[in-house]
């Protein structure tokens, strides 16, 4: 009997354990992966490789990969990630294609591929950890660079009067602002600057350009080039203000 | 048994040497193509796989657990060797299909966009750059028969960059400009450059002071590496007519006094290297020699395109000892570690062969030579020629090339480091197999 007793017990475990069981065999996947897929257009196919991970904050962020079409590591933004779906845009690339999707139970990511007013249906296999690339940050720039920068350039025939700001912040790394003076005033956001040794690099890639240049100690000026797109001009900053 | 000092520093010099060894294109200024260790003798499979943009036709190098290689996505890369994990990359205007060199905290490496870079190896952050002449193809009117013939088309399957050689405090690379340069290593400087009459993607080999390069113009040049003057010039065939069988494209390597070399003319020369003269060639009937020369224990391994042969010669005579027909055309140099020699072909393959019969031992095929998509490849994974090149209308080898190129083609030189083959592919994905 006691045998008895226990075995609607032993069946309700059994049961409970059999529902946990299936209930995390149809359990969406957690999005946190790498995730990989093909579009298939008519004429061809592109592979999309997509890093999806939550910050410590919570916030979801990633990066792509498309192999064949030159784009490695560019950030996903406005990426939303609920119980069964993700959507997010990939920024910057390819007039910024977005992806909606459908976690599924088979552990896949399904929907659809929008790319310039084109759709097309997009299955991504969980092939791994998330290697989620993280936009590249500024450094400090050394004590002699802090200040304001002058110089002059050339651009298609027209003199073009140029102020480079550097400033190293509290949290270590250096802002900026460039000013570009031909007939109006232009002032460039800057993204990124980095200096290693001598070398100082401006990346403004918002406009489609940066500034390379070296810095001569003995003479107080950095001496290097300008690029707007595939144009390069050569730029020697002068030291105007500490 | 004692060990004399002389041999103990013998001994540490030539681990510094291995060292070093995997720090440029085929492991070592001479561009041995040996590397130190052994390779799997059976493929377990891929250890890990990392994406990039675009082909990768670079060959990897090796320095401190990091590999660094280029894509033709404009990147070069820091990988970790063990994990696959990216530890940084550097953007340039073109694609970086060449060997970056590394040498203390330094990498070096060409660009596409005509510009030689230094970058911090840790960090992957501009130290300097140097603008060349530019970059450029070979190019040519009426190039390998292709209509029109008298428009000037570029030669598709000038592929590669010069990879650089480091040595003494200087940088050597060729360049599209058809120069040959040495730069001051720490700051980019120019210390000379040495004309040549067409485009030099040959990368230098350095041997006892002299720097060995070929060009497009025909000629295998020596050169003085610390003043630039020239000391011998070697010429190949010519090939007014369609181009298609002159240049020097293939890396020279050096071993023992003997520059190895393939050509375009399609044959492999052994020249002596003080003085230029030429000790013999084997001739490969038409067909391209585009891989770099290999040699070791008394043989010169090298594999054809066209062709598609394995051979390996002896290194006095040039006579012909083991021949191994292969699927594909081969432009991979191929890498010698331990007794087994790896190579890479353009059907998506990287096999496995023993040196001493050189017999297959494993293949590995990508997943997109798998797939075989677009039918590049025929069901015994030969080239399903017709398929990629239907006209020898203007560019359309060009476009052949690229549909080619879907099966995961293997132009990038396989790299051995610690029992693991790295090598990349032009399926975007830079392998780790083990």
């Amino acid at each position: 009997m006691a045998a008895g007793l226990h075995q609607p017990r032993a069946k309700m475990t059994s049961k409970i354990c059999g529902f946990l069981l299936v209930s995390s065999l149809f359990a969406s996947p957690p999005p946190s992966a790498r995730w990989e897929g093909t579009v298939h257009l008519p004429a061809r196919e592109i592979v999309v490789i997509v890093d999806l991970a939550p910050t410590s904050a919570g916030q979801w962020i990633g990066s792509a990969i498309l192999p064949g079409l030159g784009i490695k590591g560019a950030p996903l933004s406005e990426v939303a990630v609920s119980d069964s779906t993700v959507s997010f845009v990939i920024k910057g690339v390819l007039s910024d294609p977005k992806f909606d999707g459908t976690l599924n139970s088979s552990g896949t990511l399904s929907g659809q591929f929008q790319q310039g007013g084109n759709s097309a249906p997009l299955t991504l296999q969980n092939v791994g950890p998330a290697q989620v690339e993280l936009p590249a940050v500024s450094t400090a720039v050394r004590k002699e660079l802090e200040g304001v920068w002058k110089g002059e350039m050339t651009f298609m025939g027209n003199p073009i009067h140029v102020t480079m700001k550097l400033k190293n912040e509290n949290d270590g790394k250096a802002s900026g602002q460039f000013i570009l003076v031909g007939k109006r005033e232009n002032i460039i956001p800057v993204n990124l600057i980095t200096q290693d040794s001598e070398m100082l690099t401006v990346d403004m890639h918002e406009r489609s350009m940066s500034y390379e240049g070296r810095f001569l100690k003995a003479k107080n000026e950095i001496d290097g080039e300008f690029k707007l797109g595939p144009t390069e001009i050569p730029l020697t900053l002068h030291l105007a203000v500490n | 048994m004692t060990l004399s000092f002389s041999r103990i520093a013998w001994l540490a010099l030539s681990a510094a040497g291995f060292l070093n060894a995997q720090s440029m294109f085929r492991g070592d200024p001479t561009h041995s193509g040996i590397y130190a260790g052994s390779g799997p003798r059976k493929l377990q499979g891929v250890k890990w796989k990392f994406p990039t943009g675009s082909r990768v036709v670079s060959s990897p190098v090796y320095s401190g657990g990091i590999l660094y290689f280029g894509s033709d996505d404009n990147n070069l890369y820091a990988v970790d060797a063990s994990t696959g994990l990216q530890k940084w990359k550097y953007t340039t205007q073109g694609p970086v299909p060449s060997s970056p060199a590394i040498s203390g905290d330094m990498v070096y490496f060409p660009s596409y966009d005509g510009k030689f870079y230094a970058l911090n190896a840790a960090t992957g952050r501009l130290r300097w750059k140097f603008s060349t002449g530019g970059e450029r193809r070979f190019e040519a009117k009426g190039i390998h028969g292709f209509q029109p013939k008298n428009q000037t088309i570029a030669d598709p399957w000038d592929l590669f960059l010069s990879s650089p050689v480091v040595a003494n405090g200087a940088v050597y690379f060729g360049s599209g400009d058809g120069n040959l340069y040495a730069l001051d290593a720490a700051s980019g400087d120019l210390r000379w450059k040495f004309q040549t009459g067409d485009v030099v993607h040959s990368s230098p080999a350095l041997d006892s002071g002299t720097l060995y390069f070929g060009s497009w113009d025909s000629y295998l040049y020596a050169v003085d590496a610390a003043t630039g003057r020239e000391k011998w010039r070697f010429q190949g065939g010519q090939d007014p007519d369609i181009h298609n069988q002159v240049g020097f494209q293939s890396s020279p390597t050096v071993v023992d006094g003997v520059v190895y070399v393939g050509c375009r003319d399609s044959n492999v020369y052994a020249i002596d290297a003080a003085t230029g003269k030429e000790k013999w060639r084997f001739n490969n009937e038409g067909s391209w020699v585009i891989t770099s020369p290999l040699v070791t224990k008394g043989k010169v391994l090298f594999a054809t395109s066209d062709s598609s042969l394995f051979h390996m010669l002896d290194a006095a005579t040039g006579k012909d000892l083991v021949k191994q027909q292969l699927k594909a055309y081969v432009f991979a140099s191929p890498a010698l570690a331990g007794d087994i020699v790896y190579l890479g072909i353009l059907n998506g393959t990287l096999e496995a062969r023993d040196l001493n019969t050189g017999e297959l031992l494993w293949g590995y095929e990508t997943e997109a030579s798998r797939e075989n998509a677009i039918w590049m490849l025929t069901p015994d994974r030969k080239f399903n020629g017709p398929m990629a090149f239907a006209t020898n209308w203007r560019e359309s080898a060009t476009y052949g090339l690229e549909r080619q190129s879907t099966v995961g083609s293997f132009f990038s030189s396989p790299l051995i480091a610690n029992g693991v083959v790295y090598v990349g592919s032009t399926d975007g994905n830079l392998y780790a197999l083990q």
